[in-house]
């Protein structure tokens, strides 16, 4: 479904991507899995289009073709069906978890005339849809409650919701259950699991090992800003030029 | 008698309250912190003038002073979009900085100095506003209308887009909305407010020169958005009254002629400042800015 | 006690402490109806840019006053002046000027700036406030029947400048150098169009500025003989101190505003040979008595708007003296007043402005 070729960035002399291609199965999970500093970030930074590339080219399946989607900007990455979830929290914190959640669902609210006369009204649908999501994750009662208000654990619950509300085809989860306890670790598994049951492709980036290779059915190593090894899960376990890249960080 | 006084006071009150939501609606609710607002309170002051004076109706000044003043606040969007916190600041009172310029030495559209002087009082379906009891009811419908209109854009969806803005612009671009777009509207509606605070400013007071839209007269604007509470319309009606009548008191205290100017300054600043130490957020804030 | 309700009672507290210092200042009145003073209100710039000029006229009024009360007031009752800040803000002018009149009753006004003056025309026609006003607006007496101006116009010392340089020094070939606000504005279109020689050049500077070199460049270029400096304060001295580091050695000639303790301490030395018309006249006798005076009870030396503020005062005691309270009687008094002898000499007042002896002096 997302197809990265020979993407490279550097910042200054430091090789942050150098030459990384890989690809993307629809409807699987893929784990992209390497050393602090490997580039993995930097990778979603790219294909997010926050970050311009170098060099390299990002492919993603639209219909049944293939669109270029180097350098776009993030607003139609995200509109083209590209859902992102970052490392850092990027909650609107002071708003509450329900207005958070509204701005994922559609785009309408940026249409300034629509608005101010009235005709975008927030529908029993749409309420209903975010109190299932709510439901799903166990914080039917957090809804009025100010995001700045939230626990770390509860915060990142509500950011993989948001990820999730926004309309998209693929996803895109940044660490997501860094930090986070074991009981919400399970549920968060359960989440994506249903996920994939559904038909949806994601690709995740994670340090927690177990998760990853519990999770997934593909996993993509990198190391120094190249890929230097993908597999089944229980391959990559195994895979000496991992284990060689963990040990030496 | 008194009521001359008073009505004065009420008529301060319903200008600066429209040019105060204007402000709150770029820097409390869309994040973007204007430090040039005065230049669009000067345009709409200064077209609505120039009209007037050449015998167009009120209403369209009025409205035009708005509308020019929206296009300034859609073309300042433009270079100022990829910047942000303090640069923004920057940029932006040096737009206010070189709309001053224009005034002073664009003379022989504004006559510089000298000023436009004899702008005419407004005129509406017929009726003449020219006695300040009237005038007071023609502002006072317009402040309603201004803060009706506001209220609306910000407790609707849009509303919520802009404080998304604010709090993180990266993440809003992320759910696929497009920033440029929002932050140049916000910052267009805020110049329109501005401008029609401008219009009023300019056919009440009847004379305006350059020397009433300098940097400084931003100064109480600023404050009443802070200290009614960022993101606060509510806030900002209060600010604005408790603003404008505090120094009001002040004149019936007798201070010796030698220190009278001075002394009274230095009470008004001292009792915001007691306000902002007993409140940092302001009356009704509960935006912190990152 | 909730947050709206102790916000809502603070507003109603503030509103009562106006509406309680209105009610006093109603009570006060008719207490003293027995004891009754002359009200006069002043509305001067005593805070911001030109708290400077507010300071010297409120000054000069209050030593008016003093001076007036001591010898036993206006047949018997004193005068009472109250001084208002505008802060050069035309807003706070208004909320002066209605407090002033409408609570204080006061019978007449003075005060300065003219973005302060203008917007009150209307209220000062409409309320019959007799008013002498230090200001330099070209329209401000415009359809005005109460209103004086009490600042040696623009015209008058040009007048006497240009006569002075076209005669004596025979010179004719002249440059101008104008500051940027309405003062040198109008100052320049007064020169172009009263002096008979070739005007060479006209450049405008910043009356905030600290360079000049670029005019200085241009001026030099066109070799003037003399140079008309139109504008006053620090730029205006560190303008003439550039021209003569630049070597141009025109005379330098100017408003009464060039000869000001500011501009004198930035132009440094180069300040002498500067020639300029003078209201101000330090060899006559009565100038030379109210500096002393001024420096006496103040401890510092006066400013024209010293004077100016002594003389309006001077002037609306004298018309109030003359015809009591009536607006109308005053405004006749003062429009038809000859020979006045002021804290500068003797003045006339004709078409509702105050002309005054000028003099041409030099800066030694």
């Amino acid at each position: 479904m997302l197809k990265c070729v020979n993407l490279k960035k550097y910042f200054g002399g430091i090789k942050a991507v150098d030459g990384c291609s890989f690809e993307v199965k629809e409807n699987t999970i893929t784990a992209l899995i390497g050393p602090n500093g490997s580039g993995k970030t930097t990778i979603f930074n790219l294909i997010s289009g926050i970050l311009k590339t170098d060099s390299g080219k990002i492919y993603f399946k639209i219909n049944s073709d293939y669109l270029e989607i180097t350098n776009l900007a993030p607003e139609k990455i995200s509109n083209l069906g590209i859902s992102r979830l970052f490392q850092q929290s990027r909650l609107f914190s002071n708003l509450t978890v329900k207005e958070n959640l509204l701005l994922a669902l559609d785009n309408e609210d940026t249409k300034f005339w629509k608005n101010l006369l009235g005709f975008n009204k927030i529908n029993k649908e749409k309420e209903e849809k975010i109190k299932e999501m709510l439901n799903l994750v166990g914080m039917e009662k957090f809804e009025d409650k100010l995001v700045r208000e939230l626990s770390y654990g509860q915060k990142r619950l509500i950011e993989l919701v948001r990820t999730i509300l926004n309309p998209h085809k693929f996803l895109m989860l940044d660490e997501p259950v860094a930090g986070v306890n074991p009981k919400l670790r399970e549920k968060i598994e359960e989440i994506l699991l249903k996920l994939k049951n559904q038909g949806e492709t994601i690709l995740l980036i994670e340090h927690d090992m177990n998760f990853t290779l519990k999770v997934s059915d593909w996993v993509i190593v990198m190391e120094k800003g190249k890929v230097i090894a993908e597999g089944k899960p229980e391959e990559i376990k195994t895979n000496p030029k991992v284990l060689d890249a963990y040990l030496g960080e | 008698m008194i009521s001359g006084y008073f009505i004065h006071l009420l008529i301060l009150i319903g200008i600066y309250f429209i040019l105060a939501i204007s402000l709150q609606l770029a820097v409390g609710f869309a994040g973007l912190l204007n430090l040039g607002h005065i230049a669009f309170f000067c345009i709409g002051a200064y077209t609505s003038a120039l009209l007037a004076l050449n015998n167009f109706p009120f209403w369209l000044c009025f409205l035009l002073a708005g509308i020019v003043a929206m296009l300034f606040g859609f073309l300042l969007s433009i270079p100022t979009s990829k910047l942000k916190g303090d640069y923004l600041a920057l940029a932006t009172m040096g737009f206010s900085f070189v709309i001053y310029a224009v005034a002073l030495n664009w003379t022989s559209l504004t006559r510089g100095p000298l000023g436009l002087p004899g702008i005419p009082k407004p005129t509406l379906f017929g009726i003449s506003f020219s006695d300040n009891f009237s005038f007071l009811i023609l502002i006072a419908i317009i402040a309603l209308i201004s803060y009706l209109i506001v209220k609306k854009i910000t407790t609707s969806p849009f509303g919520k887009v802009l404080e998304a803005v604010r709090d993180d612009e990266l993440a809003t671009k992320v759910l696929g909305k497009n920033t440029f777009k929002i932050k140049t509207y916000a910052l267009g509606i805020s110049a329109f407010f501005a401008g029609i605070a401008g219009s009023l400013y300019a056919h009440y007071i009847t004379f305006i020169d350059p020397s009433s839209f300098t940097l400084l007269q931003l100064i109480p604007v600023l404050c009443i958005v802070i200290i009614g509470g960022l993101a606060s319309l509510k806030g900002t009606i209060l600010a604005t009254i408790i603003l404008v009548l505090l120094p009001e008191p002040l004149r019936f205290i007798g201070f010796p002629s030698s220190i009278v100017g001075p002394a009274r300054q230095m009470i008004y600043a001292l009792i915001l400042l007691l306000i902002l130490l007993y409140k940092p957020k302001g009356f009704y804030g509960k935006v912190e800015l990152e | 006690m909730n947050k709206t309700t102790k916000i809502i009672l603070l507003v109603i507290f503030i509103v009562i402490i106006i509406l309680a210092g209105i009610w006093y200042g109603e009570i006060k009145k008719s207490k003293e109806k027995g004891k009754e003073t002359i009200k006069i209100g002043a509305i001067l710039p005593l805070t911001g840019n030109a708290a400077k000029k507010g300071e010297y006229e409120a000054q000069g009024a209050l030593m008016a006053v003093e001076e007036i009360n001591s010898q036993g007031g206006i047949k018997g009752k004193k005068i009472e002046l109250l001084i208002e800040d505008s802060g050069t803000d035309p807003k706070k002018g208004i909320s002066a000027f209605r407090k002033l009149v409408e609570i204080d009753k006061v019978s007449c006004l003075i005060g300065g700036l003219s973005s302060v003056g203008m917007p009150l025309k209307d209220l000062i026609e409409e309320n019959k406030i007799p008013t002498i006003w230090v200001s330099a607006h070209p329209d401000f007496l415009t359809g005005t029947k109460y209103i004086f101006r009490n600042l040696p116009t623009s015209a008058q010392f040009v007048e006497a400048l240009s006569n002075f340089i076209y005669q004596e020094f025979k010179l004719s070939k002249i440059g101008i150098l104008y500051m940027n606000d309405d003062y040198g504005v109008s100052l320049k279109d007064e020169f172009e169009k009263i002096f008979p020689g070739t005007i060479l050049f006209k450049e405008q500077y910043d009356k905030d500025g600290k360079d000049f070199r670029t005019q200085i460049i241009k001026a030099k270029e066109k070799n003037p003989e003399v140079i008309f400096i139109a504008g006053y304060g620090t730029a205006t001295g560190i303008l003439i101190k550039q021209l003569r580091e630049m070597e141009v050695d025109a005379q330098l000639c100017g408003p009464i505003g060039i000869a000001q303790v500011d501009t004198k301490k930035s132009a440094g030395l180069a300040i002498k040979g500067v020639i300029y018309p003078e209201f101000i006249d330090n060899s006559k006798e009565e100038v030379k008595k109210f500096k002393e005076k001024y420096m006496a009870k103040y401890g510092q030396e006066p400013g024209v708007d010293s004077f100016l503020g002594y003389n309006s005062i001077k002037l609306l005691a004298y018309a109030i003296e003359k015809s009591g309270l009536d607006p109308d009687l005053i405004v006749d008094t003062l429009s038809n007043l000859r020979n006045f002898k002021s804290a500068s000499g003797m003045l006339n007042i004709k078409n509702k402005e105050v002309r005054y002896e000028i003099t041409i002096k030099k800066i030694e």
